[in-house]
């Protein structure tokens, strides 16, 4: 074959493959800009036993918005009238700023504190819009023991689990925070115990707190020290406060991360156009040593 | 010539060296399908004499694919692969960056049936998705459906890929094989005389030998060399005449994938390693009794295992999945004046682990309640007519099938009482085609199909991350009609193919997984979080094909809808499925420059999957916590890719003949979302949330010689 023709039409096809590649360009990033988002106001609202109401409120964060620490007080709203009551009395709350909380900005009480077996109401004022939300305060559950057992991991590191006495018919789940004598904050065990409302009588509940590196026993992990004084806090919830904060763990970043099935949406208690969860929560505290 | 060859086919064909030779194709009449698809290519020969009008006349939708071609595409890392080249037909559209699943008008991945030598593989892929487990080199005979399924067919509802592997004795021996960037692969043909022959293959990766080593030299980040992704294949199969009317064949397949990525943050996944394979055992006898009688059986044992070690959230998981199935088939092909009966029967029986998760927390296993055993009969007979008179083809079957769940099933050490449910039903199957004259006509179809295992996804994108569902008294078998029809026209001497089909598929009991995987570890929570709702899906294909000349390929372009209703999902209302694309578009070039090189692009299209994206963020009791709008209403850039290749025959080296090719797949470097994941970042009181999007492959080229002798 002549040597002329073959490179001419070698060219010919190198051109066309090349006029094919000009003209499509790369796109490697998500595009959200398109995407639909309404804006809506994010509510984490909590009474404890014997202690003042406080609610945080925020702003939903679209995807396509690149959040720091100029821009984050965008979403931060600290102009809302927020008032509580309990039947009895009601509290326009004052608000302050809170630089250990995610929002940093919290709306809290000065009279009422929170008393167990009362319902509690809540009314958020905001631009124009009132969102409201009720949610009853349970009476705080009892932890019978707690139990020690040796880790493989290390001799002087033990596993830590509670025995709680459940009324079935009181409807409850638990949270489970622990707090180590070196650690500033309580650490939760990241399960709501009895999320399913079907355990009753005396139950074991196995604590693994998740400490993160800014705490000083994250290299210990979910275990405790031998000789460790460890401050227990259970928080008892009702039922839908239960379902929600077993589904937040869910739709949390780091479970949400691998799975993306999620089929449902979170359930809130709050109205529209609000967003999150208004609880209450019974608490008990105690202390105990690692042996 | 008694050898069960019914039908003669004189080529004239012409070797690359230029030489004419003359052969004799044969037809196997105890393979009965279509007659006017009974050509077959061989190996270094180019067939002339192919019958242009084949696709005006074809009795089923069926198509035979002719491997050679196919394999002159551009593919990934230089390893041709006739399976994934099927994802440049009409109507099927690929399910992700470098994979070989496919979704078939609107079908799910694991719809498709495929077959290897008459038994079913649950996983075809290799290294996820990148290879098909095919050896090319094995390959003899591709047949694709996915319309108009004849009723021989049964047990996924979407589509058809039969293949057969190399099956005459050879006149000598035959060593194929080819060297390249990430795997290697041999193949042997070896008649020991002129009724016996046995062949052996082997395929293999050295992605961690000589690739990740090979990218850390040249700067790569060295966590790479952390990682492992590796796969091998072995074939090893005889083929007996036993007599001039008697044929028996035997074959043996092993395969396994071992991927091991040390850390992958981004999925809160500290390490994990999977590993998964398949095995097949087979026996196939033919006997001709006469020109108008034959039979075929195929007794086959298959195993599909797939075991996957993550460290989640501080916690070991251990996730094993397993299907073990001993099918049996027969197949009787009677002709008679213008009639093609053929009437069969198949047995399987099933052993199906779902999943068996065994948690391994503060160093104590505490096994899932989930490991049941699912054991089930299938059985099914057939019976299918095919008729041609005139310009009139029908092709009018039956299917009756039925899933036998056993009524005990296995916990771990013991066995518990399940509800036994039977499932099955009638399956008609119409095809029809009407010709106006040799170059137009018109076919029609109407089928119905049951479907008794699924492959559920536990994730909608990227990673495929799948549980075995059998049909059980829980979860219904799923069923489809599909009803098809379409125009087909020749234009300039048959050198140029037209066509349009339309489509509309009506699914029900299609099954999707709700649930988180903490939920997999509670019997309970998995049944309940396995959704049962139905699906519909209709569109559009037009296809424009030059068969002739030195610049050949296909334009082919689907319209399509693919919608799902599942009262747990969305609120009960419908919505866009996942492998929802509106528009697929491909154009396949190949151009012969001489007798030695050839070239041949690729050029896909296809509109963005659908998936269920967030909105928006926020943050309750210090955890990002994920707003979503809709279910699936996020819809993923559009797919778009352009391969080019060439083929350089080399001159021959000692009577090895042999080629290089040089591919360059994804020219434009597009970057295809192959997973979608979160970035948070978390700082003094400042929090930073996105979805980012991660892609495989980048432009690739690569460099692959193949060789035969």
């Amino acid at each position: 074959m002549d040597i002329s023709f073959l490179k001419n039409r070698i060219i010919k096809v190198l051109s066309l493959l090349a006029f094919a590649a000009v003209f499509v360009a790369c796109n490697p990033d998500l595009d959200y800009t398109v995407r639909g988002y309404s804006q809506k106001i994010i509510v984490e609202g909590t009474v404890e036993t014997g202690e003042f109401p406080r609610v945080y409120l925020s702003l939903n964060v679209p995807l396509w918005k690149t959040l720091d620490s100029a821009t984050v007080l965008d979403h931060v709203i600290r102009h809302a009238k927020v008032t509580v009551s309990d039947g009895f009395e009601t509290e326009i709350l004052t608000s302050k700023w809170d630089k250990t909380h995610f929002p940093p900005y919290v709306y809290t009480a000065t009279d009422m504190k929170g008393v167990e077996g009362r319902a509690y109401s809540l009314k958020v004022e905001y631009s124009g819009y009132t969102i409201t939300s009720t949610t009853f305060l349970p009476n705080g559950s009892v932890i019978d023991s707690v139990q020690f057992q040796p880790s493989t991991v290390s001799d002087t590191l033990k596993t830590l689990s509670v025995w709680v006495n459940i009324d079935k018919l009181a409807e409850t789940g638990f949270r489970v925070f622990t707090k180590k004598q070196q650690d500033k904050r309580y650490i939760e065990s990241p399960i709501v115990f009895n999320n399913d409302l079907t355990l009753s009588g005396i139950q074991k509940f196995n604590l693994s707190p998740q400490p993160e590196k800014t705490d000083s026993s994250y290299s210990e992990g979910q275990y405790f020290a031998v000789g460790d004084i460890v401050d227990i806090k259970i928080c008892t919830l009702d039922r839908t406060s239960t379902n929600f904060f077993k589904d937040l763990n869910l739709f949390s970043k780091r479970a949400g991360s691998l799975f993306l099935n999620e089929v449902k949406p979170l359930n809130s208690n709050i109205s529209e156009p609000g967003f999150g969860i208004w609880y209450g929560s019974g608490i008990r505290y105690y202390r105990c040593i690692i042996e | 010539m008694k050898f069960h060859i019914l039908l003669l086919v004189y080529i004239v064909t012409s070797h690359y060296c230029y030489t004419q030779t003359s052969h004799f194709l044969i037809k196997d009449t105890t393979d009965s399908n279509s007659i006017v698809n009974k050509v077959q290519a061989i190996r270094e020969l180019e067939v002339r004499s192919k019958m242009a009008t084949a696709n005006i006349k074809s009795g089923s939708g069926g198509l035979v694919i002719d491997v050679n071609e196919l394999r002159k595409l551009p593919n990934i890392v230089g390893d041709a692969d006739p399976f994934k080249a099927l994802q440049y037909m009409g109507g099927i559209s690929q399910a992700g960056d470098a994979s070989a699943n496919m979704n078939v008008r609107g079908g799910n991945n694991d719809q498709n049936l495929v077959i290897l030598n008459g038994c079913a593989i649950q996983n075809p892929t290799h290294v996820l998705g990148l290879f098909s487990v095919f050896n090319p080199d094995l390959i003899d005979l591709m047949r694709y459906y996915k319309t108009g399924i004849p009723a021989e067919y049964g047990g996924r509802l979407s589509s058809v890929i039969d293949i057969k592997n190399f099956s005459n004795i050879p006149q000598k021996v035959h060593v194929d094989g080819s060297v390249g960037f990430i795997s290697s692969r041999l193949a042997l043909k070896i008649p020991l005389s002129d009724k016996f022959s046995f062949y052996a293959s082997q395929r293999g990766s050295y992605i961690g030998a000589f690739v990740i080593p090979m990218l850390i030299k040249v700067g790569i980040n060295e966590k790479l060399a952390q990682n492992d992704f590796e796969f091998s294949d072995t074939n090893i199969g005889f083929n007996y005449a036993l007599s001039s009317s008697t044929k028996l064949s035997g074959h043996f397949y092993t395969g396994n994938d071992r991927i091991s990525i040390s850390q992958s943050v981004k999925y809160s996944i500290d390490e994990n390693n999977s590993r998964w394979g398949n095995r097949v055992v087979g026996l196939q006898l033919n006997h001709v009794f006469s020109e108008k009688f034959s039979m075929a059986h195929y007794l086959n044992a298959t195993e599909f295992y797939l075991q996957s070690k993550v460290n989640w959230l501080t916690t070991d998981y251990s996730l094993n999945s397993l299907n073990r199935m001993l099918n049996y088939k027969t197949d009787f092909v009677y002709l008679h004046n213008r009639h093609t009966f053929k009437s069969g029967l198949e047995a399987s029986y099933n052993q199906t682990l779902p999943s068996k998760i065994v948690q391994s927390n503060n160093d104590v296993e505490v096994p899932n309640q989930s490991s049941l055993f699912y054991r089930n009969t299938d059985v099914a007979w057939y019976v299918r007519d095919e008729w041609e008179r005139g310009n009139l083809l029908l092709n009018i079957g039956l299917r009756v099938g039925a899933h036998i769940p056993t009524p005990k099933i296995a916990t771990i050490g013991a066995e518990q009482d399940a509800k036994s449910i039977f499932y099955g039903g009638l399956e008609p199957r119409f095809f029809s085609r009407w010709m106006f004259d040799q170059r137009s006509s018109i076919k029609f179809s109407a089928t119905r199909h049951f479907q008794y295992l699924s492959r559920v996804p536990v994730v909608n994108f990227g990673v495929p991350l799948e549980l075995l569902v059998p049909a059980s008294a829980v979860n219904k078998s799923s069923s489809l009609w599909h009803i098809s029809g379409g125009y087909f026209r020749n234009i300039f001497e048959n050198k140029w193919e037209l066509s349009a089909e339309m489509y509309y598929k009506s699914f029900s009991n299609l099954l999707e997984y709700g649930g988180n995987l903490n939920d997999l570890f509670s019997e309970q929570e998995l049944l309940s979080k396995m959704y049962t709702g139905r699906g519909w899906a209709y569109g559009a294909e037009f296809l424009v094909k030059k068969n002739a000349g030195r610049f050949t390929g296909w334009l082919s372009y689907t319209l399509g809808w693919n919608y799902r209703q599942f009262d747990n999902i969305n609120q009960g209302k419908a919505y866009l499925a996942t492998n929802d694309r509106r528009h697929d578009f491909s154009i396949i070039g190949m151009y012969k420059l001489s007798d030695r090189i050839n070239f041949s692009a690729t050029y896909v299209y296809a509109t963005g999957s659908r998936l269920n994206l967030p909105r928006s963020w926020f943050v309750v009791d210090n955890k990002v916590v994920l707003e979503y709008k809709g279910y699936n209403s996020f819809q993923m850039p559009a797919y778009n890719r352009l391969d080019i290749a060439m083929n350089y025959k080399l001159k021959p080296f000692y009577k090895i003949n042999s080629e290089l090719n040089l591919a360059i797949y994804n020219v434009y470097n597009r970057a295809n979302p192959f997973q979608v994941y979160y970035n948070t970042t978390n700082v003094a009181n400042s929090m930073d949330f996105k979805i980012k999007m991660s892609y495989l492959i980048p432009i690739l080229p690569s460099l692959s010689w193949t060789f035969h002798f």
